[in-house]
């Protein structure tokens, strides 16, 4: 079976088995969500204590150019 | 109209994470070395357009990917988690490009639709459609299909959107979760303006490819990008039944609204889906209330018309999803994406005491672990993407998409859409990779083999047999 077959064959098969939402209509449980959050944050998902005009202690990572730049506008509004 | 291409128009942010010191490329550059990376992969050094029929360009800032003519919603939600896939898994060539050109760092690419500065770009929908019917010329049609459009989208946020923190262009207006991300770029309830003035129902570009004959292209340019493929197959699949009845003229006694951009901007900022929308007459109602009136004339249509398996899906799925929004939404986790990002929102809020107060939050540290969920859920490579850390919670570490199996994903990566002109594109541009043959792939419409012009312009073509006789007779090689 070619690739192009293998695709179309694919698509014709999913059609009546995916994407169903009973299949999982189940509400999530709270550990999948926390699970996520702590993988994502590190461990103990430790809410960053720098506080305006305070001191930064312990703070997770900011993993984003975004996020780093909302720091430094932050920095610069709040003249620390 | 029984056949119908659908397809999208995929808008990425990105971004370059530098290490201290290193210089910064532009966005200009950073597009063109993710260019470079996917031709490598699955494209021509001379032509935009790649295997699978698509089209990857730098547009204006951005990073845009035209999708390949697609027969369904089914087809052309594989095919947005298709490409999706695509970019991640050529990130590490590009990041491997951008070091050798001295750049310290690694390219991010998002697939969201509003930047912290105010940037809004977009997810474009296109539709074939029929210009007229037979008791409507172009100009009533038109009026027509805007009159029954305008509900729909407002309140289809509801079943689509993949949720924002901050209102406001700029965020300006509160440091608060809202359903939409484009909701509040639009300014219009019909507009031919894609920049200044957007509308609802956009009504520009109609006469661009795939609008042969009596067809027209219907832009939709209010729409927000899905990282669940559950969300595209609803946003386009749902549209796309609401085209047949309007092209049957099979719809009516639909909700007026008074005020359809304030009702936009209220749905979009109601994530208990129960706020009521005036009505031009006096009446008020819940946007699942006008999502339900939409539902039952389609399945009252569907009495009465043949549909496809597909459509009874949808039709099925829709009022599953609006039950469940009614009733437990929940049961929508990992499937609407503004379901799940805001759970993982108000999640970590109550882990850490808090609750959604703008005025509190604005002052807070936790706003930057609450910005960052908001981007990095769109994150397209799977291992930062918080989306795809959900998705494969629950369903697995391979694990692509909601709606497709990993294998699928994978193969349309690199193979067109099967029955529409992208066959063709694809398979022409393909061949050319094997042999290192020169094909022109300029447009929608039309490829060039060996000199010879093949005609694309009827998009449900997906054989030629003067391309393969070309292809076959090693033309593309001898025209190197």
């Amino acid at each position: 079976m070619s690739d192009q077959e293998q695709l179309t064959h694919s698509q014709q098969n999913l059609s009546s088995e995916a994407g169903d939402l009973a299949q999982s209509s189940a509400p999530p449980s709270q550990d999948v969500i926390d699970n996520v959050l702590s993988d994502f944050f590190g461990s103990g998902n430790e809410l960053p204590v720098e506080t305006i005009g305070g001191e930064s202690q312990q703070r997770p990572e900011l993993r984003t150019i975004t996020s780093e730049e909302f720091v430094r506008r932050f920095r610069q509004e709040t003249g620390q | 109209m029984r056949e119908r291409i659908f397809s999208l128009e995929t808008e990425y942010g990105i971004a370059f994470l530098g290490e201290q010191r290193s210089s910064e490329p532009t966005k200009e550059t950073l597009v063109a070395i993710l260019r470079r990376a996917l031709t490598n992969a699955v494209g021509l050094s001379d032509s935009a357009f790649l295997t699978t029929g698509a089209k990857f360009y730098h547009d204006v800032g951005h990073a845009e990917w035209a999708h390949a003519e697609c027969r369904s919603a089914r087809e052309i939600a594989l095919y947005d988690k298709a490409a999706d896939a695509l970019i991640a898994s050529v990130l590490p060539h590009a990041n491997r490009i951008l070091q050798s050109e001295g750049f310290r760092g690694r390219m991010l690419v998002i697939k969201n639709n509003v930047d912290a500065h105010g940037n809004t770009y977009g997810c474009h929908e296109n539709y074939m459609a029929e210009r007229e019917t037979p008791w409507l010329d172009h100009d009533d049609y038109l009026r027509l299909s805007v009159r029954y459009l305008v509900p729909f989208l407002v309140t289809r946020l509801i079943l689509c959107a993949p949720g924002r923190v901050g209102l406001g262009r700029r965020g300006e207006q509160g440091f608060a979760f809202q359903l939409g991300q484009r909701a509040d770029f639009i300014n219009a309830v019909v507009s031919r303006d894609t920049r200044d003035m957007r509308g609802i129902v956009h009504v520009g570009r109609e006469n661009e490819p795939f609008s042969e004959g009596n067809y027209r292209r219907l832009h939709l340019i209010l729409g927000d990008a899905c990282m669940s493929g559950y969300g595209t197959f609803l946003k386009v699949g749902t549209l796309g039944l609401l085209l047949r009845l309007l092209e049957d003229l099979e719809i009516g006694d639909i909700p007026h609204l008074r005020e359809p951009l304030r009702a936009m901007h209220t749905v979009s900022r109601d994530p208990s889906c129960t706020a009521l929308l005036t009505l031009y007459d006096g009446r008020q109602m819940t946007a699942i209330d006008i999502q339900r009136i939409y539902l039952e004339q389609v399945m009252r249509y569907a009495e009465r018309y043949p549909t496809s398996d597909e459509e009874r899906e949808l039709i099925a799925l829709w009022a599953e999803t609006l039950d469940a929004l009614q009733h437990n939404p929940l049961r929508l986790f990992g499937k609407i994406d503004w379901i799940t990002k805001k759970s993982l929102l108000d999640r970590l809020l109550a882990q850490n005491g808090l609750a959604w107060n703008a005025a509190a939050l604005e002052k807070h540290p936790i706003r930057y672990q609450l910005q960052e969920i908001d981007i990095q859920y769109h994150n397209v490579d799977p291992s930062q993407s918080l989306f795809y850390k959900i998705l494969r919670s629950q369903r697995g570490p391979e694990a692509l998409d909601t709606f497709w199996d990993a294998a699928s994903v994978q193969l349309a990566q690199r193979m067109p859409p099967p029955y529409t002109r992208a066959r063709i594109r694809g398979e022409v541009i393909a061949s050319a990779r094997r042999t290192g043959g020169r094909v022109e792939v300029k447009g929608w419409s039309e490829v060039r083999i060996g000199g010879r012009r093949i005609d694309l312009r009827n998009p449900f073509t997906f054989f030629s047999a003067e391309a393969y006789t070309l292809l076959k007779e090693g033309r593309l090689a001898e025209s190197r």
